[in-house]
């Protein structure tokens, strides 16, 4: 099992999950885009760190992050 | 959540960029050093962190004036300057191995020349420091004073930097009430006079309510007052409380924009929505003295 967390996107305190690119129980590739999160002035798309499957997502959309937050898990 | 157009999405950073951020960090919390780039909660500090890079706030984190686009405080900073603060940023630029520094500050009515001196002592420290870096002073208006400005002049800078933010019409809505459309092209007309060898910037802000030929009239004011580099960007509401966004302009119209901007004949242009004032300064710079 490995942990999505949020990753340091340059002095950013708290960002809003806007949108999940992939669903639970979806094969994920290393790269592809798998969720985007937003502060005022900026959409980040995140990335898919390890090939895997998709087994939880713990901040869905809407939900409010902070840095090193777990966003998901994946198997 | 805010809706914002596709064209603000942009990447997470590599993880070298984040190495790139968490050194910058370091370094500005060891040196006691401010950056624009936290205050104005850049969209970009990833980018510009990532390649060691940043913009650098002189004179504390408080403003005298409150402009109704910037996250800045504002405040009585009540005379107070930290006098040690260039040793300790030539010292930063040094260790980050910058070979390109844009300099800022905070407005400082408080004080009697604006903060001036302090920004030319910082000019000379990193020259002294780094002889080959290359320094660009953004500065506030100084309230246009001649010593003010003849101090930054002289200090060696090789870009002055002095913002017009937006059109006549809405500079008294937007801007401090101590601002001004026309102190800010008397203050890059006296640099230009001052400094003749110096290359002058200035930017505005887009998508706070400005008609595309208002845009137009404020290129033209500029070029007129001898300015040679520009830069276009979108507003995007800093915080809230902060002047909203009148209209988000697509990526299209930066680029016939910038295209105007080159026409009107201005050396270099950086139009684009996430550009900011100091974004790719270096290659603006390089733009503008080849």
């Amino acid at each position: 099992m490995s942990e999505v967390r949020l990753p340091n996107l340059g002095e950013i305190d708290e960002v809003t999950v806007v949108d999940w690119l992939k669903k639970e129980g979806e094969t994920l590739k290393t790269g592809e885009d798998l969720l985007e999160v937003e502060t005022e002035k900026t959409t980040f798309v995140i990335e898919t760190p390890q090939t895997g499957q998709l087994v939880r997502i713990v901040k869905k959309k809407g939900e409010r992050a902070r840095l090193d937050d777990l966003l998901a898990e994946i198997e | 959540m805010n809706d914002l157009p596709s064209w603000l999405k942009v990447k997470a950073p590599s993880p070298g960029a984040v190495e790139g951020i968490r050194i910058v960090r370091d370094i500005l919390d060891r040196y006691r050093l401010t950056t624009v780039c936290q205050g104005a909660r850049c969209p970009n500090v990833a980018e510009c962190w990532g390649a060691h890079t940043a913009t650098f706030m002189l004179l504390g984190k408080v403003c005298t004036r409150a402009c109704r686009f910037c996250a800045v405080p504002t405040g009585d900073p009540g005379g107070m300057v930290d006098q040690d603060e260039p040793t300790r940023l030539a010292a930063a630029v040094a260790e980050l191995g910058l070979s390109y520094v844009v300099l800022t500050s905070v407005d400082r009515d408080d004080l009697n020349d604006g903060g001036a001196s302090l920004f030319a002592k910082t000019v000379s420290k990193i020259k002294e420091h780094s002889p080959t870096v290359r320094v660009e002073a953004l500065v506030p208006d100084f309230s246009g004073k001649e010593e003010a400005l003849a101090a930054v002049a002289a200090a060696g800078a090789d870009v002055i930097g002095h913002n017009l933010e937006t059109v006549r019409r809405l500079t008294p809505q937007l801007r401090d009430r101590r601002a001004g459309y026309d102190l800010s092209l008397k203050v890059l007309n006296r640099f230009r006079a001052l400094a003749p060898r110096t290359i002058t910037k200035s930017s505005l802000i887009l998508g706070m309510g400005e008609q595309y030929e208002e845009i137009l009239t404020a290129l033209r004011d500029l070029h007129d007052v001898g300015v040679k580099a520009v830069t276009l960007g979108q507003y995007l509401q800093p915080i809230k409380g902060a002047a909203p966004v009148a209209r988000y302009l697509p990526p299209e119209e930066f680029d016939k924009l910038g295209e105007n901007a080159r026409e009107l004949g201005f050396r270099s242009v950086i139009a684009g929505p996430l550009v900011r004032s100091s974004y790719h300064a270096a290659k603006l710079f390089t733009e503008c003295s080849g």
